[in-house]
């Protein structure tokens, strides 16, 4: 350890006169305007309505798989899957976004789960799959695959910009992490809840058209929560 | 609730419904006085502006010494507290309970800070030649002494990262862990740039000290 290291004796920083009266009056003016207007949603509300805004997305996209008279076995395989990743969303949410900021675990921890669970989710893709064609062969023979990806992220897009919209202004201290948090879980919603109503059991089908859903949003809600959690 | 015309006079001061809250007054069952930054914030978010008063009372000296010392300009940081209250007013409907106060403040504040920087593209004509920002004209007189001079002089003249992890462990009392979140860093990384801070502002004081 060098000298260099060591802290110096605590040094005594002067108090700086206080803002002008003028300033101050102004503020406080400011700040007893509205103010019966009342609190906004207490953090477990916004949880609950982030949960019905996913649950809505997952429940017609649940619904549409039905419409399509899917095989009940594969029917009921996805729904426990997309029931699954509910309670993942559930932990996201409750961990990483309804819990006050500061309080919130480090940033480290939350950028991984951020950036580890779409890689998880590609896991579980990947083991859900019936089968998998060669790269070369799934591109020229799967045309039902962009019209999937653009549902998907329709979907993605409703159930990501609904979970921001619940958050907003809720965070100023890592607003772009929130809002990657709340991207992760509008794509989970969107992704799991896709693999119920596609028909496509095929790998390559899956990773592309339906987990990218989960990526792309949470560099979206990175973006956007910049803007819309910060107050 | 009390009627905002009893709260406030025009000049701003405190009225007698304030001063009675705040000298002791029970709201809610606990003295006003006696409550943390985050009750205050939670009445506040409730309609009581006697706790504003009380938050303004016991935050702003730390917001505005940390916006001072950020643009080295009182004119600039008191724009900039009012920036900062004023979103602290449209946003409290979002605070979460429990959320650490000071943080939350300093957090906006420092985002005002780097908005008007960013849309002012720094006006050119407060730049140095080497792009970076002067020092503070007309502060010293309001410093008191020469030490304290001398060390806020060269606490300006520290790069700005070393200078905002300083500012905000050493002189505005957030915890590492609170200044780490405010300012996006590790608080490994912070806490690197507070002794690297040290070790240049230990070399311009014994500099000052020759002299």
């Amino acid at each position: 350890m060098t000298s260099h290291d060591e802290p110096l004796p605590e040094l005594e920083w002067s108090e700086p006169a206080p803002p002008r009266a003028s300033v101050s009056a102004a503020i406080k003016q400011t700040a007893g305007r509205d103010l019966d207007k009342g609190r906004g949603l207490v953090a477990w509300q916004r949880a609950v309505l982030s949960v019905v805004v996913s649950g809505g997305v997952v429940g017609a996209l649940i619904a549409l798989g039905l419409v399509q008279k899917q095989e009940a076995a594969t029917l009921r395989a996805t729904t426990l899957g997309a029931a699954g990743w509910g309670v993942v969303h559930l932990a996201v949410l409750l961990a990483g976004l309804a819990r006050p900021p500061g309080k919130r675990g480090s940033r480290e921890l939350r950028w991984g789960v951020a950036l580890g669970l779409p890689l998880v989710f590609f896991v579980y893709l990947a083991l859900s799959a019936h089968s998998a064609l060669p790269l070369s062969r799934f591109l020229q023979e799967d045309t039902h695959a962009p019209t999937c990806g653009l549902f998907t992220l329709m979907f993605g897009a409703a159930a990501a910009g609904g979970t921001l919209l619940v958050w907003r202004r809720t965070d100023p201290l890592t607003p772009g992490l929130s809002g990657a948090l709340a991207g992760l879980c509008g794509g989970l919603a969107a992704a799991a809840g896709i693999g119920v109503a596609c028909p496509s059991h095929e790998a390559w089908h899956l990773w592309l058209a339906h987990g990218t859903t989960v990526l792309v949003f949470v560099g979206v809600g990175w973006v956007v929560g910049r803007k819309w959690l910060a107050p | 609730m009390w009627p905002h015309s009893v709260e406030l006079s025009a000049s701003g001061e405190a009225s007698l419904v304030t001063r009675w809250l705040a000298a002791g007054a029970v709201v809610n069952d606990t003295p006003l006085r006696a409550a943390t930054l985050e009750e205050l914030m939670e009445r506040y978010v409730d309609g009581d502006s006697g706790a504003f008063d009380l938050l303004y009372q016991r935050s702003s000296p730390k917001l505005f010494g940390y916006l001072l010392r950020l643009t080295r300009n009182r004119e600039r940081a008191e724009d900039l507290l009012q920036v900062t209250f004023a979103k602290v007013h449209r946003a409290r409907g979002s605070y979460l309970r429990g959320a650490p106060v000071l943080p939350w403040f300093i957090a906006i504040a420092r985002r005002s800070f780097l908005d008007e920087r960013r849309s002012a593209k720094v006006r050119t004509e407060d730049l140095s030649p080497d792009g970076t920002l002067p020092e503070p004209k007309g502060e010293g007189g309001e410093l008191g002494n020469d030490v304290t001079e001398a060390l806020e002089r060269a606490l300006g003249s520290l790069p700005e990262a070393y200078r905002e992890a300083i500012v905000l462990t050493k002189i505005t009392g957030l915890s590492l862990a609170e200044a780490s979140e405010v300012l996006g860093a590790t608080p490994t990384a912070l806490k690197l740039r507070v002794h690297r801070g040290y070790a240049q502002l230990r070399e311009r004081l014994e500099e000052f000290k020759r002299r």
